[in-house]
């Protein structure tokens, strides 16, 4: 399409480096083998990329279960394409099988940290493990800002361990992007993530959603790492969005927590300071004296790896028990197995939340509206105002949002 | 261009001369190979990003962004930039990508000064489109270009080019992020600016929806769902509204809709749907068009009832499936 004599062919280095994907885009060349993840519209397995017999992650997320549009499908894998951290994981590739989305990824052998901790670690950490977890994550944190996105789903269950004790953080079920905006002082408006995790502003209306949301799920992180769950983690998710507004913010300020360092409980303090301003930035967390003696993961992290048997069968235990406790009390276990599967995205109506929360009993939390068929469906209406090109008498009584703008005599 | 001149009468600028440096550097290039002379281009466009973005401590100084941008085009270093960027590393890239966005928002007085040197070199854009086909910079030109289609001058010479129709080819690319990256770019294009889009439509009608059709019987899921829910959406749009008349005249087009009413996913047959209806609920329908919906009526209402059931809270998609099978029912009557 080039014309005239003006531009240049691609230059030669692009020319040399031959385009051709490491990977391939067709799902014949790829072995599905256990199940090792999974969340609320996606499967993760282990597989095998056949050509080269490597072992790689592959994320199966059903498209059509997502009845929004597809954008922040497209934004993640976009996401995933544009970055390069040693912290974060990065997509090799993904393409459409079917109804699916395949994502391809590395394969982090000893799955996340949450699930280790439920595995082997209830009750939590020790602290030179989880300051090592932590300043890999920040680390990535510290990339993923500067680079212009905002993660959003900062939990244990989303840092991902591989066997020598490598740590990167993943899946952006919902991350964002800042740069993308014409100005750099809008904030993100959308409202989503998990309720364990979420910053107060981002339960608020108005409020903008910026980078220290991050920082403050960051901060829920290390007590989840530190004890074993999130705090208010055994409410339902409504409490949980009450709780995080009213109460003071949690920290490592229990019996339990005598253990743990002067400098960690002051760096999780800082985190976790309500008004957003007032948080550090990850750049400057990455600084506090708690960081400064860290050992490297693959001297810590490699303690608690031990002894545990692969990470499919951790996975099938996990999924027994979660559907044992989905069956023994649905009500908590609700709340709970999401909370264990630590579903990664989470979409909420905010005025139909504040509305929920206003009504809010103990004994009976409403149910979170996830993606529901009305939300879809209302958008694409948004488009049919062409009646009246058709002539008055065909059509309704213009006002467009009348449950009966279809009319014809 | 006064300012040009007395910008020339000055001493030179520290901006001044951050531009001649990105341009010596992009020069050398062609010349000189080598690690050492990307590694300045780099380096050069990365000072380039924090003067125009500030570092995240200092915000950037807008006189300057403003006098850099008027340099780079009186330099002609934006044709350098795209010319340029395959050539680029990762970080590069991105960082060259940033620069551009903000360099064509620069206005003096009323003109954006960027954005008319790319009026004035349109080959750029067409350079840029065909970016798409080039695994490593797909996404970069992405973004370079949707930033470039803000502007009507700009948009409006892709949709009347060649390189247009390229697009078709593009969102059906196997790489599913450049390919959903290129059908926002397209999107973009065709509803930015209301006005050039339904004279292009309307210049462009036969040809335009052959292509769409191709898309819309596509094997692939997502080009197939987009495809159709971005038709729902542009085709009823006010300014396109003697397009959609003309649409919806037309056999080819709905029984395209009556096939993708018996389509495996529930979120293509909603959408199909909310095209179909307006088959149907044209009040001067064609007389092939009620033959096709009387000889089809019996699939017909039995697809219509089988419509995800709403839950409760979308009655407006019950009433209007109600009307449309009522409409059906009513033309198989009037036939007998």
């Amino acid at each position: 399409m080039v014309r005239g004599g003006s531009m240049r062919r691609p230059s030669l280095a692009a020319v040399s480096e031959p385009a051709a994907p490491e990977f391939t885009l067709s799902a014949d060349d790829y072995r599905l083998m256990e199940e090792v993840g999974f969340g609320a519209n996606a499967v993760v397995y282990r597989a095998i990329f056949l050509p080269a017999n490597r072992t790689i992650a592959v994320k199966c997320l059903d498209l059509d279960r997502i009845n929004s549009n597809l954008d922040d499908v497209r934004k993640e894998a976009q996401i995933m394409k544009l970055i390069d951290h040693p912290n974060v994981i990065k997509a090799y590739c993904s393409f459409v099988v079917d109804h699916n989305l395949w994502v391809i990824m590395p394969f982090m052998a000893e799955g996340s940290c949450l699930h280790l901790m439920k595995v082997a670690h209830p009750d939590g950490l020790e602290e030179p493990v989880i300051c090592s977890i932590l300043k890999e994550t920040l680390k990535a944190l510290a990339y993923l800002h500067g680079q212009g996105h905002i993660h959003r789903d900062v939990k244990a269950g989303n840092i991902l361990v591989d066997s020598p004790g490598v740590v990167k953080l993943g899946d952006f079920g919902v991350s964002a992007c800042l740069f993308d905006r014409g100005d750099r002082q809008r904030s993100r408006n959308t409202f989503v993530g998990t309720p364990c995790w979420m910053a107060p502003e981002v339960l608020q209306p108005g409020t903008g959603y910026n980078f220290k949301a991050d920082i403050w799920s960051f901060g829920i992180t290390a007590l989840e790492l530190a004890h074993g769950h999130a705090p208010f983690s055994k409410y339902p998710p409504m409490k949980v969005l009450l709780m995080t507004l009213q109460n003071a913010p949690p920290g490592l300020d229990y019996d339990r927590d005598r253990k743990f360092s002067k400098s960690f409980k002051e760096m999780v303090a800082m985190c976790l300071v309500k008004d957003q301003t007032k948080r550090p930035t990850a750049e400057k967390l990455l600084k506090h004296s708690f960081f400064k003696n860290t050992k490297a993961p693959q001297l810590t992290v490699k303690s608690i790896l031990t002894d545990l048997p692969p990470l499919w069968d951790r996975v099938k235990a996990l999924q027994q028990k979660d559907a044992a406790h989905l069956a023994s009390s649905e009500q908590e276990a609700l709340s709970m197995s999401e909370y264990q599967r630590g579903v990664s995205a989470w979409h909420f109506d905010i005025e139909d939340l504040k509305a929920q929360a206003l009504l809010i009993n103990d004994d009976d939390p409403p149910e979170l509206k996830e993606d529901d068929d009305s939300v879809r469906i209302n958008e694409v209406d948004k488009g049919t105002s062409f009646e009246s090109h058709f002539g008055q008498s065909t059509l309704l009584n213009g006002n467009t949002h009348s449950k009966s703008r279809w009319k014809w005599p | 261009m006064s300012f040009f001149f007395r910008a020339a009468s000055r001493p030179r600028s520290s901006q001044q001369d951050l531009v001649r440096s990105i341009k010596d550097s992009l020069l050398a290039l062609d010349t000189k190979t080598g690690a050492k002379a990307l590694e300045d281009v780099e380096k050069n466009i990365f000072t380039l990003r924090q003067t125009l973005s500030g570092d995240g401590e200092v915000e950037p100084n807008q006189d300057h962004v403003l006098q850099i941008a008027l340099e780079i085009c009186k330099e002609g270093v934006l044709s350098l930039f795209v010319q340029n960027l395959p050539s680029l590393g990762w970080e590069g890239r991105k960082d060259l990508a940033h620069c551009w966005c903000i360099l064509l928002r620069q206005k003096v007085d009323e003109s954006h000064c960027c954005v008319q040197y790319i009026e004035n070199h349109v080959d750029l854009l067409d350079f840029l489109v065909v970016c798409y086909k080039n695994l490593e910079v797909a996404l970069n030109c992405g973004n370079m270009l949707r930033e470039c289609i803000k502007y009507p001058s700009l948009a409006k010479y892709i949709l009347e080019s060649n390189s247009f129709e390229l697009f078709f080819q593009y969102v059906e690319l196997p790489n599913f992020d450049i390919a959903s990256d290129a059908l926002n770019t397209f999107k973009d294009l065709l509803t930015r600016h209301e006005d050039a889009v339904s004279e292009f439509l309307i210049s462009h009608y036969e040809q335009f929806f052959e292509l769409y059709k191709r898309l819309l019987t596509s094997d692939n899921y997502v080009t197939r769902r987009q495809s159709v829910k971005f038709l729902s959406e542009f085709l009823l749009e006010a300014p396109n509204a003697q397009i959609m008349k003309r649409y919806i005249l037309e056999v080819r087009y709905l029984n395209i809709m009556m096939g993708l009413l018996k389509d495996s996913s529930k979120n293509i047959r909603i959408c199909s749907f909310h095209i179909f209806k307006v088959f149907v609920a044209n009040p001067n329908k064609p007389r092939d068009i009620i033959q096709v919906l009387v000889d089809n009526h019996k699939e017909l209402l039995k697809l219509l009832h089988a419509l995800p059931a709403s839950k409760g809270e979308d009655e407006q998609l019950d009433e209007e499936r109600d009307l449309i099978v009522k409409e059906i029912e009513k033309l198989v009557r009037l036939s007998v």
